[in-house]
């Protein structure tokens, strides 16, 4: 096993853990990004889990912040015992690392700004109105990555409200767009890689509850938290 | 008649200052602030053409779009102080979500209840009242940490001077008075001050304050002048003054309120209203209170004989009397030859202060009141 695959296997043990005890998240969701997540932190991102707040930034929906928080423990930023201790304050919402990246081009900084979001998250307004801004100051600093699940809690989002064409939705945007398998960490990191004048958007295809057979592709546990016993059924396959 | 005339000065001296409104008191202020701190940015849904020709690299043209505050907290955390023009009606979840963030908002809109609304948040709510105090605030609320709330209007009012002071949080005395204190802000503060000077031509002494900040209140300044004055009247355009202060005044000094719109009849009547209460409230207590010879009654052959019926004995009954004198019977005692109760004052208790002051006063409220000032 590669280290990526055994970071990625580690968060998706945390993603698991940390729902089953709060009782309640998005489970699925976390476990789809938890190879996007490896991919940045542990391949194209700059940072310094000493230094926080220099080097790139991270934004990520709110919802995603077990992964999230859980990558962050796996980086050195705090140890597995803290990770379960209390909320930590977040940086989420697109529209918000969007101004944070217009900021950095103000002072002409050098660091980059990404962001992971779920498909899901695309049915509501505010984020194109961001998607609509970034494309129109050309902000090249600034990277989206979309978590392309196409679950959410009441089915498939195809059905609830239909996002595709995606990538012409983008383009049309003034975004440049690469597409990805989003559980292989190379193509990932290769994708992210990639120079562009214009902003950056990762569509990365996962499967909703990856790695757990009894999540994957059930939109089911989009909201859902693991019993005891599913909790532990989980940890045995991902042991 | 000095005070009078100097209140009168002062207006006149201030209107003529200015034919320009609070949103452009803000546009300019961000020009000024702009110069003194590089971190200042602008975001603006369709309105700010002056600034974006100044500092283009520091402002952000949004158009009508509703995450302008989700953008301007990415601006705040990374050390910018952004304004942004928004509304909390329409941009509630993304404002209380960012109360903690330094972000300054512009709001422009008409809507009435954005300003309570705003009060129910952990922000600084300021409601300026003309084009000079529009840019101090501005300025202030730029120089200060926190999220902060501006609601600005295009009414060309000119009430405060470039010299005015102002805090942040501290209440202006526009006014001093001894009978009511009128507590106003925004357009209203001009509508309070004609209130109070109509009011002054019967005898009725108003403090008027100038509470621009809404959120937080200048608790000291409002409970000290409501132990003066003795009852409040609230003057606004829009929302959240009023509750606020009833808010405060419940919890630590509760005294007959009202709470007017902005124009000077209905302040004036509530002003009425407040200070008939409060002497209502505050009669019974007086005889126990005050000097032996202003309560003592008279002997039965100096009593005032009431017009159509009723006898007074002492000064604190001629209040009562007076209070629920009917407008007859007053005018009976009381008109363009003659003024009853201050000769039976001067004549039944020597007091030819008060009578002279009486002799005066044109109206029962009036009255009341001097006599209420007198006895304390």
């Amino acid at each position: 096993m590669t280290d990526h695959a055994l970071i990625a296997k580690n968060i998706r043990k945390d993603v698991i853990r940390s729902i089953a005890r709060a009782g309640k998240g998005h489970t699925a969701s976390n476990l789809s990004t938890a190879d996007i997540f490896t991919a940045l932190y542990f391949g194209t991102l700059k940072h310094n889990p000493r230094a926080p707040g220099y080097g790139d930034r991270v934004f990520a929906s709110k919802h995603l912040s077990p992964a999230w928080q859980a990558t962050k423990s796996q980086a050195g930023y705090f140890s597995a015992k803290e990770l379960f201790k209390e909320q930590k304050e977040l940086n989420t919402g697109l529209s918000t690392a969007v101004g944070s990246a217009l900021a950095a081009r103000m002072d002409g900084k050098q660091h980059h700004t990404y962001c992971i979001i779920s498909d899901h998250e695309l049915s509501k307004g505010e984020n194109w109105e961001a998607i609509m801004l970034a494309g129109k100051y050309k902000l090249n600093n600034f990277t989206l990555i979309i978590d392309r699940s196409n679950i959410q809690a009441d089915g498939y989002t195809e059905e609830i409200m239909p996002l595709e064409p995606l990538r012409a939705k983008y383009e049309a945007f003034n975004w440049n767009v690469t597409e990805v398998d989003g559980h292989n960490h190379a193509h990932i990191s290769e994708a992210l890689k990639e120079e562009s004048t214009k902003p950056k958007a990762v569509i990365a295809h996962t499967i909703p509850g990856k790695g757990i057979s009894f999540i994957e592709n059930k939109y089911e546990w989009h909201e859902k938290a693991p019993t005891k016993d599913e909790e532990e059924k989980a940890l045995k396959e991902l042991a | 008649m000095a005070r009078k005339s100097a209140n009168k000065r002062r207006r006149r001296k201030s209107a003529e200052g200015t034919s320009m409104n609070a949103q452009q008191g803000y546009k300019e202020a961000l020009l000024e602030l702009a110069k003194q701190k590089e971190d200042i940015a602008v975001l603006s849904a369709d309105s700010g053409k002056e600034f974006a020709k100044h500092y283009p690299n520091r402002f952000i043209q949004c158009g009508k779009a509703q995450n302008i505050i989700g953008i301007a907290k990415g601006l705040a955390l990374e050390g910018k102080i952004p304004f942004a023009n928004a509304c909390v009606t329409k941009n509630f979840e993304s404002i209380k979500e960012s109360a903690n963030a330094n972000i300054k908002i512009a709001d422009m809109d008409e809507e009435k209840e954005d300003t309570a609304i705003a009060c129910t948040l952990p922000i600084t709510v300021i409601i300026p009242a003309d084009y000079h105090e529009a840019k101090k605030a501005t300025i202030a609320a730029g120089l200060q940490k926190g999220m902060a709330y501006l609601k600005l209007g295009k009414e060309k009012t000119a009430i405060t001077a470039e010299k005015t002071p102002f805090t942040i949080g501290r209440v202006e005395i526009m006014r001093a008075g001894k009978d009511c204190t009128i507590i106003a802000c925004g357009k209203a503060l001009q509508d309070a001050l004609h209130a109070a000077e109509k009011l002054s031509l019967q005898e009725i002494e108003c403090t008027v304050l100038n509470c621009h900040t809404i959120k937080p209140l200048d608790k000291h300044a409002i409970i000290t002048s409501a132990r003066i004055t003795g009852c409040i009247v609230t003057a606004e355009e829009y929302t959240g003054l009023g509750s606020s202060i009833a808010e405060l005044l419940i919890q630590h000094y509760p005294v007959p309120m009202q709470l007017s719109t902005a124009e000077a009849t209905s302040i004036a009547k509530a002003v009425k209203e407040v200070v008939l209460l409060k002497c209502e409230s505050t009669c019974p207590e007086l005889p126990e209170e005050h000097g032996k010879r202003l309560v003592s009654e008279l002997h039965p052959e100096v009593y005032f004989k009431v017009h159509g019926g009723g006898i007074i004995k002492s000064i604190p009954g001629l209040k009562k009397a007076l209070l629920e004198m009917k407008d007859e019977t007053f005018s009976h005692h009381c008109n363009s030859h003659k003024n009853d109760f201050s000769k039976w004052i001067r004549e039944a208790f020597k007091e030819p202060t008060l009578a002279e002051e009486i002799e005066k006063t044109k109206t029962k409220i009036g009255m009341a009141a001097v006599i209420d000032r007198w006895m304390k």
